[in-house]
């Protein structure tokens, strides 16, 4: 029962006011004694003084006449005062008499009194004294301090008592009461504090202020409340984005060994038969990845640069490809961590790759396009530089296509341009260019290509591949002829229009001097045509 | 009162006071003369013995030659002599000097008794008796 533990503090309180008001009675009774006693003494002295003095004449002729029977009779007298313990009364000519209380108490100072002659000349005749009664002045000391002990205590028990109940009443009862209520209410409760308004002394301010409090304390419950509901719906919403997410999302540790990640990342890394959970603690850049090193070379230059990275990789499986966002949390308290998110762009690449394709590749014959043809070139141009494996152009252009065209119709000419294209990759390495710059011109790029005559040898195979009759119909056989340019790129630094222009230049001799031929530029700047025997149908 | 009864005293007195009074003791005692204090005690009973060692016998007279006696040796008045002789007296250990009724019985015992000294008007001595004490 928490009564008893209430009531203490009131009964600390009754107790300690005990104490102190003990205290204080025994120290005044212990001062009161102390003074009382010595008031007792010098009124002592001084009643004796004054008895002595009554008596002094018949003791002055007790003395003077040496007279036994009137001295004890003094004396005597003298006794019956409580007030004196001992006397004495001693003559100049031998009279000594004594008389005294039996008593035992420690002895005083004795009041002594000169007895001088009766008769008018001053002689001293003898002296009488007094002791006295200590026993007396304790007594009458003690009398008057337990007296006072009793009266102050009495006042200071009356005092306190009142103080007591004044305080019960005005304090402790209803600090119980504020503290019982107070106990009773639970936090962020409507509950409040019974004011009390006719007086307004501490207390009553203490329950306003506790009612203020409560009521703040509440408000902030509210708000709290509505808060953490709001956070619980975010929260909801965000686990719901990461676990629904089409994207995988993963915290790496500083090792690469995957931590978390969300349900979708297995189904992201093309490892649908495995759980996310089965692959946590594992490395993540052995884990799918084709080429793991990349996923190395982007977490170090996460964590190099501070910042988001990101890459395309590819998978093992399925040739699949997903994007890759890592980064580094700065700000993390913890021990360092990649943050990272992965997509698949399996689809998004391929569409890239067939319009890369498109635009890089004739539609009718698959060939490159100039500008593919071209910037392959030029790669190859700035690339290798060394003389040996210079790049060997080859301008190519069909005779008598136009004719064909005009006779059998456009659909005649295609056919024959996509024969033509697949003899002419016939003849080359797969790693050599074959494009359609346009019409019925086409440009080859030898690479590799050791010496000129292997290059006169590949030239020569072409015009004869394309010297053979094309079949367009069961009846209808075509021919032509081709005639080639060949410009070695020799490491000069000529522009692209530089080589075209003399590769050109060369194919038109081969034309002029009646096709079906190629032509190289010597060195001293002559044009070399070698013609090839045209066993026309 | 008190000082009316006084100064009626020291009036009555003012004839007397002008007579000398003499103290005189036995011929035969080798005293010379004796002081005022000596004679004092001896007549207020202190002092039982002459300074010869023989034993005192002081001889007292009527008033008003004994008021003047100890008015003059004491400057006390004879009433309060009377009242220390009261407190003695009670006690039964002591009694005041005989009293004889004229100088003549005074000069006759002292001339008989060896130990005695009696006072006396100056008038009233001859050469039968030591003088020991003159008081004026």
């Amino acid at each position: 029962m928490s009564a008893g533990k209430k009531r203490y503090l009131y009964r600390k309180l009754a107790k300690s006011v005990f104490w102190v008001a003990l205290l204080f009675s025994a120290c005044t009774s212990l001062l009161l004694f102390v003074s009382e006693f010595k008031r007792s003494s010098e009124k002592t002295v001084i009643m004796i003084n004054q008895l002595l003095d009554t008596v002094e004449s018949t003791a002055a002729v007790a003395a003077y006449s040496n007279n036994r029977s009137i001295g004890e009779d003094v004396l005597k007298g003298l006794l019956r005062n409580d007030i004196i313990h001992e006397v004495q009364l001693s003559s100049s000519q031998g009279l000594e008499l004594t008389q005294s209380r039996n008593t035992e108490v420690p002895r005083q100072a004795r009041i002594n009194r000169i007895l001088y002659s009766p008769f008018g000349d001053g002689e001293i005749i003898g002296r009488l004294s007094a002791t006295p009664e200590a026993q007396y002045n304790l007594l009458e000391a003690r009398h008057s301090a337990l007296f006072s002990a009793l009266n102050s205590s009495a006042l200071i028990g009356i005092t306190a008592l009142i103080v007591l109940l004044m305080v019960r009443s005005l304090l402790s009862r209803p600090l119980m009461k504020v503290s019982d209520t107070l106990h009773a209410i639970k936090a962020g409760e409507q509950e409040r504090l019974e004011p009390m308004p006719r007086n307004h002394d501490e207390l009553s301010q203490l329950v306003e202020d506790i009612n203020a409090l409560l009521e703040t304390l509440q408000e902030k419950f509210r708000s709290e409340h509505a808060l953490r509901e709001e956070i619980e719906i975010i929260e909801q919403q965000l686990r719901n984005i990461f676990e629904t997410t089409s994207a995988g999302i993963f915290v790496l540790d500083a090792a690469g060994k995957l931590k978390t990640a969300n349900p979708t990342l297995s189904k992201v890394i093309a490892l649908r038969h495995v759980s996310t959970e089965a692959l946590l603690g594992q490395d993540f850049a052995e884990l799918a990845f084709a080429e793991p090193a990349l996923v190395r070379e982007l977490m170090r230059m996460a964590e190099e640069r501070q910042q988001t990275v990101a890459q395309d990789l590819r998978l093992k499986n399925h040739n699949h490809w997903v994007h890759c966002l890592l980064s580094m949390p700065t700000s993390a308290a913890s021990s360092k961590c990649f943050e990272g998110v992965v997509y698949d762009i399996t689809d998004r690449i391929a569409a890239e790759a067939s319009i890369r394709y498109e635009a890089d590749h004739d539609s009718l014959t698959g060939l490159f396009r100039r500008q593919a043809a071209e910037r392959q070139l030029l790669n190859l141009i700035h690339v290798r530089r060394d003389q040996e494996n210079a790049p060997v152009l080859l301008l190519i252009d069909l005779d008598r296509f136009k004719a064909v065209n005009d006779t059998h119709g456009h659909d005649a000419g295609d056919r024959v341009l996509i024969e033509a294209a697949a003899r002419m990759q016939n003849c080359v390495r797969t790693s050599d260019i074959v494009a359609r710059l346009g019409g019925d011109e086409f440009l080859i790029v030898l690479v590799n290509c050791a010496s000129p005559e292997h290059v006169r040898e590949i030239a020569r195979n072409i015009v004869v591949a394309i010297s053979q009759p094309f079949q367009l119909g069961s009846n209808l056989n075509v021919s032509l002829g081709a005639s080639i340019g060949i410009c070695n790129e020799d490491g000069s630094g000529r522009t692209l229009e530089e080589l075209y222009k003399e590769a050109d230049q060369a194919m038109y001799e081969v034309k002029r001097q009646g096709r079906n031929g190629f032509a190289t530029i010597s060195a001293d700047g002559r044009i070399v045509v070698e013609k090839i025997a045209n066993d026309r149908p | 009162m008190k000082t009316f009864l006084i100064a009626l005293l020291l009036f009555v007195s003012i004839p007397a006071a002008r007579a000398e009074l003499l103290v005189v003791g036995h011929l035969k005692s080798n005293i010379e003369n004796l002081t005022a204090k000596q004679v004092q005690d001896i007549y207020l009973g202190r002092v039982r013995v002459l300074p010869n060692g023989k034993f005192a016998l002081p001889i007292d007279q009527p008033s008003p030659l004994r008021a003047e006696f100890y008015e003059k040796l004491t400057g006390r008045s004879v009433e309060q002599i009377n009242a220390y002789w009261a407190r003695i007296i009670f006690t039964g250990q002591a009694s005041p000097p005989q009293q004889l009724p004229s100088d003549d019985v005074v000069m006759q015992t002292v001339r008989e008794n060896e130990g005695a000294i009696g006072y006396i008007n100056k008038t009233s001595v001859d050469k039968t008796v030591r003088i020991l004490l003159q008081l004026d």
